[in-house]
């Protein structure tokens, strides 16, 4: 196995946008 | 001890090897075959080195530890969508000086406007009011919210100074025929960023995206990115994609490298699957799933490289992983309708997102002339998440999916708790081969 996370894990949330896109939530057309 | 419900284990494209991830412990692997194909069969190796390291990694659970972990980590998720930022959307008109070849609101039948200052003034009260003590901003959207005529800019102008005076962002969504026309006005807000659309190189753009007498309208849209680029504005530059066009994305790659938008820090990009949302608003065949435009998407770059230049797609969380060296949050929901956005149009009336606003019967509420919200229609949208959506319940992708669109679910099964379901495996075994090459090889001597 060869591990491909090179971060320890983080203390705070990271921010991730919701919509699906997982783009900025300015842009409209999150819904696909 | 067994397999974690969550695990996604995928052959990545085009390599014996296989990738193995998990959103609630956080972890992402490369397997060699001879590991992953026992647990592809649901086999777990016996107890040893090996099984340890899965267990260390969550991808071996208790299944009571496992539940514990998922619970917690919903509360969060819950926790921090409480303070999120909340997006809201404004609509002061559904007209458009455009007759694009797939508009989605082109059966809308919008009433005719009131006194358009009163009510953006409503708005604003509304805000005020409800979203107190939330972190907000403000996105302008439409139709087109960059008109000519004289009302239009005036509502523009009375938006820049509404959302100074309470010292929020301004985005704004346009075509972006009249942007640059506009870039003064717009400096004086607080601008989040610009989106604007350009389907194609001239050619290509001007066969989908022209202005209602038929005249072309790349070479403005362009201009105004120009413009508001050299004004200090963020441009986020999308590009609507099906098989007419795909090919032509990578020149308008060349386009925007040429035009030095690329390397302006200022510029972003995203690309919009052309797709039925309400009807179908092109011609059915040159439209693409979401894994066909991926799989063609990953075909294209393999051929025409400077599209990573304009633009990297997500491929799931596949690209989020391999540029940060970790995986996202699990996304317990991906529809942010009623929950992190709203939107609001001219007539007075409150919508849940920007996929339904203005198509009748989607209204949740009012807030002009009087306020008022369906307390149920808006629990229903609230309420929708992976654990809400019964088809969820069993998915081993739900933490990476978030069970999708809601406004989708509502148009293809008449519920908003179902599920919009997302090609996750397929896109990471994409996005794996595409981002993730300097991990593939060699790995463990392969």
């Amino acid at each position: 196995m060869k591990s491909l996370i090179k971060k320890a894990p983080a203390t705070a949330a990271k921010t991730v946008a919701q919509c699906c896109a997982k783009v900025s939530k300015t842009v409209a057309g999150c819904h696909d | 001890m067994q397999l974690s419900r969550h695990n996604i284990l995928t052959q990545v494209h085009g390599s014996p090897q296989w990738l193995l991830a998990n959103l609630l412990s956080g972890q992402a692997d490369l397997l060699d075959p001879e590991v992953a194909e026992p647990l592809a069969r649901g086999e777990l190796p016996p107890a040893g080195a090996a099984l340890d390291e899965l267990a260390a990694k969550g991808y071996a659970v208790e299944p009571a530890a496992e539940q514990k972990a998922f619970r917690q980590a919903y509360l969060e998720f819950l926790r921090h969508r409480e303070t999120d930022e909340i997006q809201l959307f404004y609509v002061p008109t559904y007209a458009c000086n455009f007759a694009c070849s797939y508009c989605f609101q082109d059966e809308y039948a919008p009433k005719p406007g009131q006194d358009g200052a009163a009510v953006l003034d409503a708005f604003f009260a509304y805000v005020d009011k409800h979203f107190a003590d939330r972190r907000k901003y403000v996105t302008l959207f439409g139709g087109e919210p960059l008109l000519v005529a004289h009302t239009a800019r005036a509502l523009v102008e009375r938006m820049v100074a509404g959302t100074l005076a309470r010292g929020l962002d301004l985005a704004v969504v346009t075509n972006g025929y009249h942007l640059a026309e506009y870039v003064p006005l717009l400096q004086t807000a607080r601008i989040r960023e610009i989106q604007v659309t350009l389907d194609g190189p001239a050619a290509v753009h001007d066969s989908r995206r022209r202005l209602r007498g038929g005249a072309g309208t790349f070479a403005q849209v362009a201009r105004g990115v120009d413009a508001a680029l050299q004004a200090g504005m963020a441009v986020n530059l999308r590009a609507v994609l099906d098989r007419s066009n795909l090919e032509a994305f990578a020149d308008l790659a060349r386009f925007a490298i040429d035009a030095g938008w690329t390397n302006n820090p200022l510029f972003k990009t995203q690309i919009g699957r052309n797709y039925e949302l309400h009807h179908c608003q092109s011609e059915r065949a040159q439209l693409y799933t979401r894994l066909q435009l991926f799989q063609d998407l990953y075909e294209l770059i393999q051929r025409r490289p400077e599209v990573l230049e304009l633009h990297k797609p997500a491929y799931s969380v596949a690209k989020y992983l391999f540029e940060r060296g970790e995986l996202p949050e699990p996304l317990f929901d991906s529809c942010p309708a009623c929950k992190t956005e709203w939107a609001f149009d001219y007539t007075g009336a409150i919508y849940p997102c920007t996929a339904n606003v203005g198509k009748a019967g989607e209204a949740v509420g009012r807030f002009w002339p009087q306020a008022e919200l369906s307390e149920p229609d808006v629990a229903a949208w609230q309420a929708r998440d992976v654990l809400e959506i019964e088809a969820c319940g069993s998915c081993n992708l739900r933490l990476a999916c978030g069970g999708g669109c809601g406004a989708v679910a509502k148009n293809q099964t008449g519920q908003i708790a179902a599920a919009d379901c997302r090609p996750v495996a397929q896109l990471l075994s994409l996005g794996t081969a595409l981002y993730g090459a300097s991990d593939l090889e060699p790995c463990d001597g392969r």
